[in-house]
Order: C-alpha cells, then sequence, then structure tokens
C-alpha cells in the first residue's frame, strides 16, 4: 500500500478527483464562496488527516500538476494581449486607477499588520492577495511568505470581490462602466473579473485587463517597498 | 502548431523567465518574466494567439487546477497562523472592499475627467465651424 501512496499517481489522481468533485458543487449551487479551489482543498486535506498520509507522499504526484504553474502564468499574456487595445481610449485614467487600487492593497495590508500586531511572515504572505494565484504565490515565495496562506487569502480575496462588487460599487456610486471594471479587476483578480462579466461586457473586459497590469505593478512595487522600508 | 510543439514553445519561454532571473538576476519571478515575454513576442506578431492557442485555452479554462496542490500546504502551517485566521479573513474582506471602492473612485475620477475635456474640445470645434458656416452665407448675400 506504502508504494501506491508514495507513487505520483496517488497525489494526481487525488487532486483530479477533488477538483472535479469541488467543480460539480459549485455548478450545482452556484454560489460564489463554493469555490471549487477551496472545496477541493478542503477535501484533499480532510482525506490526508483521516487516512494519516503525509503531506510528503502526496506532493509526491501533486508537485507534477504544481509545476504546471509556470506555464499556466505565462499564457495569461494572452487574454492580456487580447484586452489591451481596449487601453487605447483611456489608457492614461485605466493605469492610473490600476495603480492606486494596488497600492491601496499593498499599503492596507502593511499598515494594517502593524496595528494589528501581525507577524512579518504573515504580512508578507497576504501581501500579494489582490493578485492573480499564478503570480500571487511566486510573488509571496519571493519576499518570504508561506504561498499556501497566499493562495487562501487570494481566494477568499476573489469570492469577496465576486459576491459584494455590485453594492460595493453602489455604495461608493462608482458608475462609470470602465471604472467599475478596473477597480472588480484590481481588487479580486480573475474570481472577481466572472462577476464583472455578469455586469456587463465593458466590466468584463476592463476587469480581465487590470488582472495582468495590476500583478505585474504589484510584482515590481513590492520588492522596492519592502526594501525601502527595511 | 501542433500541441506537442506548442507546449514546446510556453516551455521554451519559462526556461526562458527562469534563466532571465536565475542566472541574469532580474527581480522578477521567472514565471512573471515569461509572461511578458509571451507579451512582447504576441505584440510584435511574432507569434499570434492562434499559434498557441490550444494550450494556452486548456491552461486559461482550468486555472484553477494548479494551484490546488500548493495550496494544500496549508496543512502544515504552525499554529501561529491557525491562530490568527480570523483576522486573516477579516482582513482579506475588508481590504477587497476598500480596493474596490479606492481604484473604482480614482479611475472614475479620471476618467469622467477625460471625458469632459474631450466633450470641451468637440463642442468649441462645432461651434468654430458653424461659425465659420455662418461666415461664409452671409457674406454670400451681400
Amino acid at each position: 500500500m506504502n508504494a501506491i501512496i508514495n507513487s505520483p499517481l496517488f497525489g494526481i489522481l487525488l487532486t483530479l478527483v477533488a477538483f472535479e468533485i469541488g467543480v460539480l458543487i459549485s455548478q450545482k449551487f452556484k454560489y460564489s464562496f463554493l469555490n471549487p479551489l477551496l472545496i477541493g482543498n478542503i477535501l484533499i486535506v480532510g482525506f490526508l488527516l483521516i487516512t494519516g498520509i503525509s503531506l510528503e507522499s502526496y506532493n509526491v504526484g501533486g508537485d507534477y500538476i504544481s509545476v504546471m504553474l509556470s506555464p499556466a502564468t505565462v499564457v495569461l499574456a494572452v487574454p492580456l494581449y487580447r484586452q489591451i487595445q481596449k487601453l487605447r481610449q483611456f489608457w492614461k485614467p485605466i493605469l492610473a486607477g490600476i495603480f492606486a487600487g494596488s497600492l491601496t492593497s499593498i499599503g492596507c495590508v502593511i499598515f494594517f499588520s502593524k496595528i494589528l500586531g501581525l507577524s512579518s511572515t504573515l504580512m508578507l504572505s497576504i501581501l500579494p492577495k489582490s493578485v492573480t494565484i499564478p503570480m500571487g504565490s511566486v510573488i509571496s515565495e519571493q519576499i518570504g511568505g508561506i504561498p499556501s496562506v497566499t493562495i487562501i487569502a487570494i481566494t477568499v480575496t476573489g469570492i469577496t470581490g465576486a459576491v459584494t462588487a455590485p453594492a460595493v460599487c453602489k455604495f461608493f456610486r462608482i458608475k462609470h462602466k470602465v471604472a467599475q471594471g478596473i477597480a472588480i479587476g484590481t481588487a479580486s483578480h480573475a474570481l472577481g473579473t466572472t462577476r464583472a462579466m455578469e455586469m456587463g461586457e465593458v466590466q468584463g473586459a476592463m476587469s480581465s485587463l487590470s488582472i495582468g497590469i495590476a500583478g505585474l505593478f504589484t510584482a515590481v512595487v513590492v520588492p522596492l517597498l519592502l526594501t525601502a522600508l527595511s | 502548431m501542433r500541441i506537442p510543439l506548442q507546449l514546446a514553445v510556453i516551455f521554451a519561454i519559462c526556461v526562458a523567465g527562469e534563466v532571465l532571473h536565475r542566472i541574469v538576476g532580474v527581480p522578477l519571478p521567472g514565471n512573471i518574466i515569461g509572461m511578458v515575454i509571451l507579451l512582447i513576442l504576441l505584440c510584435t506578431k511574432v507569434i499570434k494567439p492562434e499559434h498557441i492557442s490550444g494550450v494556452s485555452g486548456f491552461f486559461l479554462k482550468h486555472l484553477a487546477l494548479f494551484f490546488l496542490p500548493p495550496s494544500i500546504a496549508i496543512m502544515a502551517v504552525g499554529d501561529d497562523v491557525l491562530s490568527k485566521w480570523p483576522l486573516l479573513l477579516f482582513l482579506c474582506i475588508a481590504l477587497t472592499i476598500i480596493t474596490i471602492a479606492i481604484g473604482g473612485r480614482v479611475t472614475q475620477f479620471l476618467v469622467r475627467k477625460q471625458e469632459y475635456r474631450e466633450n470641451l474640445a468637440l463642442r468649441a470645434e462645432r461651434l468654430a465651424k458653424r461659425a465659420a458656416a455662418k461666415g461664409g452665407s452671409s457674406g454670400g448675400e451681400l
């Protein structure tokens, strides 16, 4: 039995099955907080805890799938390229808005972490929380955060954006379609973008444009900001 | 392009990103450099989106699957992290709302400012045209 558990096939199969169950549940109930990634995570962690199989055994196979994070990030250039033509008319306000949103997210994490007395490892782990996961998890690793905590924080952030975006836009009187899309994509990456697409075509396009630009901006600014602060 | 060739292109870009990060010392993660490389190749039309659509479509469609294994390491975090989870949850939710609010207000302010300026310019142009047309016709009556 140990030979099977320690073979890569085990971790790969467990990941695929847990993910597909997550997708099935989220499609069946259609609540934004039932996210396939979160459900899959709970299923796998639960399974490993109940059976007593170690994280190392799981990772023998899990690592094969994790390697694919790198090509998955690279192909994010394709939707960014498709949307980048839509920058043309309002490129200055859009870039300024994305930078303002990203800086707000980064600045608030640093500020509230200091006030609430979070350890610096935790602060670094949630610093890239508004960035899309493939970019955020490597930024976290690079600056000394815990990538698994970052992934959960990013997912929670994305779900929050997807659930609250229309209400938040209404409350703060963000009515312009371009501004709505930019705000949602900058704050809550691809998960928020699914909601922005439901709000309208312009919002969806602007939101998906923001994902790549906010990620790039964060990847450049965060290390610079941290060296300046330390 | 055939799928193996598409994969080869994408992985070559990944490797190039890692080389630039680890050997040349570009201070960005290798996969993010890779994304910038592909974006440049697309913008300069060296690669067309159709050339790699099989592989890019697959990865983009099932993106979340590839984050699942790294997220399982949450099992191994210490109690110091686990004990803070309500605070972390609160921070993530509250800061998302603040980020949407500020990002949206800033963008809206600047977009409207630009629209206002363009409208003014457009109106001034129209007035000038009308004045010119009027001047022309009255000149003919005389």
